[in-house]
């Protein structure tokens, strides 16, 4: 773990942070859907050990259901965006069976049309975000992709955050010692003032033993 | 397949008059201006093979007809990326997406896939690195590339690829990102960078004197061939990018061995803001 992810797990109020970080990748779901009027938005992380996409946030169709789950990354168009680097607007993707298929048992929703972005941050593929079904009439096609760069930016960010998140929450629950830093930590966020200036004293106490 | 030149490095000359590639043939003279009557003869491509660096090409598909290869970068048991012939066609629809433009534009022309796209992401750059390597030892007179990497470990070999390319007069053409990423290998000046433009007119080309993006092509709202004979809308960069190899293949059909120096200037002249695409 970097020392950074350590500094964060440390940090009082971790938790919170990881909390708030989900409820603005949902945010920026939400936005995107509204300021495209499109039927959904998702944002969907790489999870590339098992090479597959998560939905990770949903604005729109398939909001309640589709948190958490998974589809093969490296197929379909949202496959072919993260690993060309490149987006894209598809639009009619209905006279197309076979993607439309595709997309129904990835998303549970059949579109007429889709954007898809690739969310890179520092140099590596973190996840794609979908806009299905946007009613920009005048920034169709290339447009679109314009309208749509900023929130996927935003995406990207948050994205990371949101995965640092996780990777902190698997390191602690695999490791003994970070669990008992961890439990402590808590145990002191929640003292009343007067004990944690005790607890203060204490822990001074121990780290000149140390 | 018969393989070009041999490997994919460069013969160096360092004096006027070696000529370790062979004497390629050049026009005779030069019409001024240049118009895109000359520079594109007949307008099929005959004569001209394009590589199409993708997701793989659909067999025989209506837009696109027969193709004259396909092959795919594979993983062997020893961990190394290997080019071998592919059967599996098309595993998004792009590719296939990109050869109906190219076919469209120059549909006498030899395409040739090479799906370098599925072997995930921790193989994705070393991919790209050996199919365009590959490309390179076919000499293929274009490669299209509506593709890019992030990775700055690959960037620096596809620089290096990009100029062997550049020197060997295999054109590459590849695709620029329309939002701020650092990507390649569109931002090397060996290659044809490609934007997008909102004109429904595919033989439009718009020169942009101010690159890294160098041309626009249709990339709004183009109707392409996609997956089981189908055909789809779609906007982006990647799709304005095999117009330009659409055109880059007419060019060196009319005009075999002019050096990507030379098709970027004919390119330059035929742009509809340079002289009204006389």
């Amino acid at each position: 773990m970097e020392g950074q992810d350590l500094a964060l797990l440390l940090g009082a109020g971790s938790a919170e942070n990881g909390r708030a970080h989900r409820l603005l990748l949902q945010s920026i779901a939400e936005t995107t859907r509204a300021a495209c009027v499109a039927q959904a938005c998702s944002i969907q992380r790489l999870d590339i050990a098992r090479r597959e996409f998560v939905f990770e946030a949903v604005a729109g169709q398939g909001e309640d259901s589709m948190i958490g789950r998974r589809y093969p990354s490296d197929r379909g168009i949202a496959g072919w965006t993260l690993l060309s680097r490149q987006s894209i607007v598809v639009d009619d993707v209905s006279v197309e069976p076979s993607f439309a298929k595709d997309v129904a048992e990835s998303t549970g929703y059949v579109p007429r049309s889709i954007v898809a972005f690739p969310l890179i941050k520092d140099d590596a593929p973190v996840g794609v975000m979908e806009v299905l079904d946007y009613e920009l009439d005048e920034e169709r096609g290339i447009g679109c992709l314009e309208f749509v760069a900023p929130f996927a930016g935003q995406a990207s960010i948050v994205l990371q955050l949101v995965e640092r998140d996780r990777t902190v929450g698997e390191a602690v629950e695999a490791d003994a010692e970070l669990r008992e830093l961890a439990a402590l930590t808590s145990a002191f966020s929640a003292l009343s003032e007067e004990k944690r200036q005790t607890a203060v004293r204490l822990l001074r106490l121990i780290r000149e033993l140390m | 397949m018969t393989p070009g030149r041999g490997g994919a490095e460069l013969s160096l000359s360092w004096r006027l008059g070696d000529d370790p590639a062979g004497t390629a043939p050049q026009p005779a003279s030069w019409p001024h201006p240049i118009s895109k009557e000359w520079a594109w003869g007949d307008g099929s491509g005959a004569g001209a093979r394009v590589c199409i660096l993708d997701s793989g090409v659909e067999q025989d598909h209506p837009q696109v007809g027969p193709i004259q290869g396909a092959y795919a970068v594979q993983e062997t048991q020893g961990g190394q990326s290997v080019v071998t012939e592919d059967t599996e066609g098309d595993v998004c629809g792009h590719g296939t997406a990109c050869a109906s433009i190219i076919r469209s534009l120059a549909p006498a022309c030899e395409i040739i896939s090479v799906r370098v796209l599925g072997l995930g992401y921790f193989g994705s750059g070393e991919a790209l690195i050996t199919g365009l390597r590959w490309a390179l030892e076919q000499d293929f007179d274009v490669i299209n590339m509506s593709l890019s990497t992030t990775k700055p470990e690959v960037a620096r070999t596809l620089y290096h690829l990009a100029d062997v390319a550049y020197f060997r007069r295999n054109l590459i053409v590849a695709s620029a990102h329309n939002t701020p990423i650092e990507s390649f290998p569109w931002r090397f000046a060996s290659v044809i960078s490609v934007g997008s433009h909102k004109q429904p007119d595919p033989e439009l080309l718009v020169y942009n004197p101010a690159p890294p993006v160098e041309f626009f092509a249709r990339g709004d709202r183009v109707p392409v061939g996609w997956l089981n004979g189908g055909e789809m809308v779609c906007s982006g960069n990647s799709f304005a990018t095999p117009h330009v190899s659409g055109m880059c293949a007419r060019i060196l059909g009319a005009h075999g061995g002019l050096t990507p120096y030379q098709v970027k200037t004919v390119l330059h002249l035929i742009a509809g803001n340079v002289t009204g695409g006389t």
